[in-house]
């Protein structure tokens, strides 16, 4: 075996002029515990996955554990979350959940179901933007505002979303305003989707399509860093093939659009076959291994599949966990009946951390067996 | 006795409290062979059951509904109630199809898996819109290969706080809308494209699918489990927790458990127990009389039951009948209840022997997780109906099945043109309601099937409609006035058209007319509603106008303000509006009306007890001087004066001007007027008139309640020294309690030290005494400290510890005070399993139910005075009716015995401690943004201020411990005996006849034989104020046995007699009959007036309450009585038998 090279990807950070809008120094640290808050387009995301798996796969250097907080319906005043408690309860629900979880880094989506207040709800919004920032801070994390898409015209029967654009631009800039008085990055998710739309299929939010075409643009907006879209593979062998390792730096991007190219100079004529892992992939001859082949999709991007029904399965696992259903019966007023039952919530930590050690695994692209071997 | 029993937590089958051990000895889940089980069915005559599916093709079905291909898709759970960590959410929902037309089913498809409780399904667009905890789904299969490939959320962000509770009973209108259920636990955030929408506790939700315009349909209700619409397109729903059978839906209403403060609308049938699932009958394999009838099932008592429901003015009256299906089989619970495509019924057969999750364990060990059946049942020897072939049909042939008599086909070819799509239907559809003939009977009918096809596909058709709202038949316009307020955007005119049907003939359509008016915003909208007015109403219009007035108040009540809007210069309508926003800013016009002089006299004291209610001092000293007049003022009109202005002076506000005016009525003739002359003299702190407070104090010759009331003022005036003057030996016991209780709110240590004197001196109750300390903050240390080293009788000190247990709260320091100073020993109710286990053999093998049903009964004994049955006894536990087919036998023991083990759902009590310090401890009725509504231990009504309020906390229930203490082992095994037949079939299911079972039986006290003394005994028939009346119950069978009647020796010569009454609440008029088991020994009057006796009398009512009064010659008379309530045939008359305490 003799030695190759490989000339393939590596992590690219971006020329700020590149990502839609640079957060001013914000950027992934090993080790950060990221809270996502918002309303159903964060709540939805946790089914999905496709963002926080780019922003996992970004960054396989780092362990980043990602918490999912959003609730459907909610506003700065944590109304959503009030259960059978008044405004109050649910704000006070809100700060406990998320405080609970020591957050370094907090991403914070709200102002669609404030903005159906129109322009007069506005002094009321921001006061409640900046009770909201004010409780946030006393975690000491990073925030990053995610200001809201816009509603997508679809045609009828859905409704036509001019006036509540309108709306929604003026609750947009006070969240920007806010941001930027605060230091805090901001991305404006309405200029970064319009980009790509449709993603949803009733205006509002994305569907599980419209979270995998947007994943990567989101993932580079927030964390400033991409995935390449190219992984190919120079080898300088032998003339009569033989085996190597490799391994992508980073998995490929989600959604697309991700080529690969196997470069082998130097064959022996005749035809070779490419197997992968033992597994026989294709067959070109000399003449094409020389000039690089097309590689078909290959393992990293089941990998990266994979990555993404663990990334959900450890959310809907931590649903059950923070937000199980019949919490009347297991923490409210009628837990002296059944409250006994309420001892296997904690059964489902180690379960998440089972599946997060999966996760941290899975973030790094794994080494594979690449053969050339001559066919008789 | 004197406290209340209370079961609070009396739900469901099989509860076993003492763990598994004993649970594992009493279970004894039936054998499943679904044959066993059909056979144990007694089914309604002429009709037959069998079974289309079962375990292993389907396992716990919770809801079921059929596609327009016949195909039966059913949502099944095996995850509830709760997922375990490491469990894989896979529930299903399934398809079932009976390919052959055998009536079995005979294919399973398993359409949709791995979900999470789904507890709704209705296919529909291509697929199935699924309830899946937080969301719901659409699932879709494009190449219609019975599997679906397609998942999209529709909508998410449903609350999941109980999985019994989570969205549920999905079903379609008929407009082409989608309807589905939360429960009272659930709080629900919603974002649409249109808003967020969101609703807290129950209701029903509507969504137009395509556009996602989601609305609130209505509000309430602790578990709709059944909802659905008959021909004419009114809705109708069941309740799984409440108890008033079937319920009408009127558009935007409020039900028992909603939250906001509404006035609420109650079932028409109140007193039921509790119903899932609701079908319309309807089709030609159906006998004529079962057509229209509505059935729902109660699943607690394994019945599945049927009432006929017919139209009673502007709303409906329900009746219940025989049931479709009854059994004493454990695990049979039916849920849900569908017409099929061939004309018969299916019933969804969840099969457990455990229900409900609140009380019994999640994990407990006998809960099946297995089976399910669908059973259907066909009425003998009639033929089925062909089932009609849709999915492929032309659209023509679709437009022609929509004059099918089948609600079924109707309802299927509709769905099948919706998703056809306006532009494949329209030209068919315009031209079949050209064709119509409109000498057909069903002519309008087919008009409506048609508005309604227009609705489903979002065409608004502006002449149809029109066309409609003129029909001859009432129920056609009443239809199309819902569809108008649907379409009211898009209309020209939507006001105007509903200014012409707010004048409408049938009071239905008038009805539906305010309603309508409510979703149209702007001032003219509540002018033209209040027209309603000018035409009869009744209780529906009332509520309707009520719910309309609130909804318009934004719009209105400005211009009111502004002088743009008068009510067309009717006073009249004016002072129905502001009662229903009961807002300050109606107070100065009211005010300036009452001036005027214009009011009726009929609504001048409701438009005076709302200024009472929220005006200022001037204001209330009108209320002040009508409350003095002496012309055309009843004492009863004067007695809700003075108290409205005592409750204004709780709250500091006092009439300006001289108030020692009051002076005169502390003179009145009538002692209710001078009680609360006497309350409001103290209220008003009015010191001139102490000397008269204290005399009649005194007096021996003052009644009980005007004694109260002079106290009461004292009280108020803050008279410490006058009152602890009062508690000192010299005066009689009956005083000194008094002044003690009273003195306790004012200075709660130096009337502790009194009250242990009071106490010490025995004899009477003094329940009362004790519950002024624990209601008092403080007062139970207080009282316990005065104790120390003091001595009471043992009975006092016992009715102490009852009144400590009352409460539910936790006081070991009195306890222990009152243990010692009565030198009581302690009592023991917690049993060993093995105890348990004794005493569960002893009621199987020993326990006499007849015997039972007399402790139940016992005064004594009080469980009527806070549980019912069949609606007739309190209401503040649990109505009792079927707690034997749904409770175990060791559930009932240990909730006799220990009642704070489990708790029913709403059974919770609340405490709440106001600024005053004073604590009150009851069941939330209601609560809106000003007032919190408890109902005490005594079932009463306590209204607290939200502003009062200091603290509030979940208490325990209501019923005390140590009810039981009093009764013999062998008592106890008859009681428990007893409620463990209730509702079982047997001697002691409550049947269907309309039996009086809540007399009212007139009690022996001197002034009342004196009244009969010197007049004749037909002034028991009068509403004399001396006679006093209390509550008689039937027994389970119906028939008052004459122990229960109390005897009335008026007159030394004349034999005892018994004199009993009951109400009939007529609300439409006409013709029943009333069916007496014997006639010996009675005389009657019905509202006063004799009547002629006949064991089958039949009466002209007109609607209003009546009142049916009976003397009972108690030495002639031998048979205890029995009075049923029947129909005469093609009369209108609706009548309803009042029950309650």
């Amino acid at each position: 075996m003799r030695r190759f090279l490989l000339c393939c990807s590596l992590i690219a950070a971006l020329p700020a002029s590149l990502a839609a809008a640079p957060p001013e120094k914000f950027e992934f640290k090993d080790g950060d515990r990221v809270v996502l808050l918002g309303n159903t387009l964060i709540e939805r995301e946790q089914r999905h996955g496709s963002w926080e798996t780019v922003l996992t796969a970004l960054h396989p250097d780092k362990d980043i554990t990602f918490r999912n907080l959003g609730w459907s319906g909610d506003t700065v005043w944590g109304e959503a979350r009030a259960r059978f408690g008044g405004p109050a309860d649910g704000f006070k629900h809100l700060r406990e959940h998320v405080i609970a979880l020591k957050p370094t880094v907090l991403l914070v989506s709200y102002g669609v179901n404030e903005s159906f207040a129109g322009e007069s709800g506005l002094p009321n919004f921001q006061k409640g933007l900046d009770t909201l920032l004010d409780t946030l801070a006393q975690t000491k994390a990073r925030i990053v505002i995610l200001g809201p898409q816009d509603q997508e015209k679809l045609g009828p029967p859905l409704p036509d979303p001019t006036e509540s654009n309108k709306n929604l631009r003026l609750y947009r800039d006070v969240l920007r305003k806010t941001a930027e008085k605060r230091g805090h990055a901001f991305v404006d998710l309405s200029e970064l989707l319009a980009a790509q739309a449709p993603l949803t299929d009733n205006g509002i939010h994305l569907t599980d399509e419209g979270y995998r075409k947007s994943a990567m643009s989101v993932g580079r907006a927030v964390s400033g860093r991409t995935l390449p879209g190219t992984g190919d593979i120079d080898v300088e062998g032998g003339p009569d093939g033989g085996q190597f390792d490799f391994h992508l730096d980073t998995l490929p991007p989600l959604g697309g659009p991700f080529a690969q190219t196997l470069k082998y100079p130097g064959l022996k004529p005749g035809q070779y076959e490419l197997l992968i892992d033992g597994k026989k992939v294709l067959s070109a001859d000399a003449a094409a291994w020389a000039k690089g082949v097309r590689l078909p999709a290959g393992p990293d991007l089941e990998q990266l599949e994979q990555l993404r029904a663990k990334i959900i399965e450890k959310n809907q696992t931590y649903f059950h966990r923070w937000r199980p259903q019949n919490e009347t019966y297991l923490f409210l007023f009628r837990k002296n009946e059944q409250g006994q039952n309420a001892k296997e919530i904690p059964e489902f930590d180690p379960l998440i951390e089972e599946l997060e050690r999966e996760i941290a695994r899975l973030r790094v692209p794994a080494t594979h067996q690449y053969e050339l071997r001559r066919e008789k | 006795m004197n406290q209340p029993l209370r079961y609070p937590a009396i739900l469901c089958a099989c509860l076993f409290l003492s763990g598994p051990a004993s649970a594992q000895k009493n279970a004894q889940p039936p054998d499943p062979d679904p044959e066993l089980e059909r056979k144990s069915f007694i089914v309604a005559d002429g009709f037959e059951v069998n079974l289309f599916a079962a375990d292993p093709l389907l396992a716990k079905p919770i809801q079921m509904n059929f596609d327009a291909a016949g195909r039966l898709w059913v949502a099944c759970s095996e995850v509830y109630p709760q997922i375990k960590p490491g469990q894989k959410a896979n529930d299903k929902v399934l398809i079932l199809e009976d390919t052959k037309g055998m009536g079995k089913a005979d294919k399973v498809t398993i359409f949709a898996d791995g979900l999470l409780i789904p507890t709704g399904v209705e296919p529909g667009d291509g697929g199935a819109y699924v309830a899946d905890s937080t969301d719901i789904l659409h699932f879709s299969d494009p190449d219609t290969k019975g599997k679906a490939r397609k998942k999209r959320v529709v909508l998410s962000g449903f609350g999941t706080e109980d999985t019994h509770h989570i969205i549920h009973t999905f079903r379609w209108g008929p407009e082409g809308m989608l309807y589905f259920n939360q429960s009272v636990y659930i709080h629900s955030h919603v974002e649409t494209p249109h808003g967020p929408r969101r609703l807290n506790a129950g209701g029903i939700w509507q969504l137009r699918p395509d556009s996602l315009k989601l609305e609130v349909f209505c509000r309430g209700f602790w578990n709709t489990w059944g909802h659905h619409f008959d021909r004419w397109g009114q809705s109708f729903a069941t309740d799984g927790a409440g108890d008033g059978g079937i319920h009408l839906v009127v558009p935007g209403a409020s039900y028992a458990a909603a939250t906001g403060g509404s006035k609420l609308l109650p079932g028409l049938n109140p007193g039921s127990p509790k119903y899932c699932g609701l079908e319309i009958l309807s089709g030609r394999h159906l006998p004529e009389e079962w057509r229209g009838n509505m059935i729902a099932n109660d699943f607690r008592a394994h019945r599945v039951c049927r009432f006929v429901v017919r139209e009673d003015g502007s709303g409906f009256a329900s009746q219940q009948k025989a049931d479709l299906i009854k059994t004493n089989h454990a695990a049979f619970r039916p849920i849900d209840v569908k017409m099929g495509p061939d004309g018969a019924i299916y019933i969804a057969d969840w099969y457990n022997p455990i229900i409900q999750h609140g009380e019994v364990d999640f994990r407990d060990p006998r809960r099946d997780l297995t089976h399910g059946r669908i059973w259907r049942v066909t009425a003998k020897g009639r033929p089925l109906v062909e089932r009609p072939k849709l999915v492929d049909a032309k659209t023509p042939e679709l437009l022609e099945a929509l004059k099918a008599p089948e609600d079924w086909t109707r309802h299927f070819a509709k769905r099948v043109l919706k998703e056809r799509g306006a532009k494949a239907v329209l030209p068919d559809l315009t031209a079949w309601v050209q064709k119509l003939d409109a000498a057909d009977p069903q002519f309008e009918h087919h008009l409506l099937e048609a508005l309604w096809t227009f609705q489903s596909l979002d065409v608004v058709e502006p002449k149809l409609l029109a066309r409609l709202l003129q029909a001859k038949d009432h129920h056609a316009r009443a239809a199309a006035v819902r569809a108008l307020a649907l379409w009211h955007t898009r209309l020209s005119n939507p006001v105007e058209l509903l200014a012409v049907r707010i004048a409408d003939d049938h009071p239905e359509v008038r009805l539906e007319a305010v309603r309508a008016l409510g979703q149209i915003p702007g001032p003219r909208s509540a002018e033209i509603a209040m027209q309603a007015l000018d035409r009869p109403t009744d209780r529906f219009i009332d509520y309707a106008l009520y719910l309309t007035l609130r909804e318009l108040a934004p719009d209105w009540l400005p211009a009111l303000q502004k002088g743009t809007l008068d009510f067309g210069g009717n006073p009249q309508h004016l002072v129905v509006a502001l009662q229903a926003i009961g807002a300050k800013e109606g107070v100065a016009p009211l005010v300036a009306l009452l001036k005027s002089g214009k009011i009726v006299p009929e609504r001048e004291e409701s438009a005076l007890l709302l200024i009472a209610a929220l005006g200022g001092p001037p204001e209330l000293t009108l209320v002040f001087d009508k409350a003095l007049a002496r012309e055309g003022n009843p004492a009863a009109r004067q007695v809700k004066l003075l108290v409205a202005l005592e409750q204004a002076a709780g709250k500091g506000v006092v009439p300006t001007g001289d108030r020692e005016r009051l002076a005169p009525l502390l003179k009145s003739e009538n002692e209710t007027v001078r009680a609360s002359a006497l309350r409001l003299a103290g209220s008003w702190k009015l010191q001139k008139l102490q000397p008269e407070l204290l005399a009649f104090a005194k007096a021996a010759e003052s009644s009980v309640v005007v004694r109260q009331a002079a106290i009461d003022g004292l009280a108020a005036m803050t008279d410490r020294a006058t009152l602890a003057d009062l508690a000192a030996k010299e005066h009689p016991l009956a005083l000194r309690r008094m002044a003690v209780i009273a003195l306790s709110t004012l200075d709660t240590e130096r009337a502790a030290a009194l009250a242990v004197e009071v106490l010490a001196g025995g004899e009477g109750d003094a329940s009362d005494v004790f519950t002024a300390f624990i209601d008092r903050k403080n007062g139970v240390a207080l009282l316990a400290k005065a104790l120390a080293d003091k001595k009471l009788p043992a009975d006092v000190a016992k009715v102490g510890v009852r009144a400590v247990r009352a409460t539910g709260r936790d006081s070991p320091a009195l306890i222990e005070a009152l243990t010692k100073a009565g030198n009581l020993t302690n009592l023991k109710r917690e049993l060993t399993a093995e105890e348990l286990a004794q005493l569960v053999a002893e009621v199987q093998k020993t326990g006499n139910a007849a015997r039972g049903e007399g402790v139940f009964r016992r005064k004594d004994q009080v469980c009527l005075k806070c549980h019912a049955i069949a609606g007739a006894g309190g209401q503040v536990g649990p109505d009792l009716t079927s707690i034997g087919a749904s409770a175990q036998i060791d559930y009932l023991i240990e909730s006799i015995l220990l009642p704070n083990k489990v708790l029913k759902e709403g059974y919770h009590s609340l405490i709440v401690t106001t600024t005053a310090g004073k604590i009150h401890t009851g069941i939330k009725v209601r609560e809106s943004k000003t007032e919190l509504v408890l109902r005490d231990a005594e079932d009463r009504e306590i209204t607290i201020g939200i502003k009062e309020i200091d603290e509030r906390a979940n208490g325990p229930s209501l019923m005390p411990e140590g009810l039981s203490d009093p009764l013999t082992r062998a008592e106890l095994v008859d009681l428990v005996r007893f409620l463990s037949e209730l509702g079982k079939v047997g001697p002691y299911a409550v049947s269907q006849a309309r039996v009086v079972r809540r007399w009212q039986a007139l009690e022996p006290t001197d002034k009342g034989k004196e009244l009969l003394r010197s007049t004749q005994i037909g002034s028991a028939a009068s509403n004399d104020p001396v006679l006093i009346w209390g509550s008689a119950y039937s027994h389970v069978s119906g028939a008052l046995p004459l122990d229960a009647v109390p005897a009335v020796k008026y007159r030394n010569d004349t034999a005892a007699h018994g004199f009993l009454r009951c109400q009939l609440d007529v609300t439409t008029g006409g013709k029943v009959k009333l069916l007496l088991n014997s006639m010996t020994g009675l005389t009657a009057w019905l509202d006063g007036v004799p009547l002629e006796i006949g064991e089958a009398m039949t009466l002209d009512l007109k609607p209003g309450v009546h009142t049916l009064t009976l003397a009972l010659d108690l030495e002639k008379r031998r048979d205890g009585l029995r009075l049923e309530l029947d129909d005469v045939p093609n009369s209108p008359a609706r009548v309803r038998i009042v029950g309650g305490k």
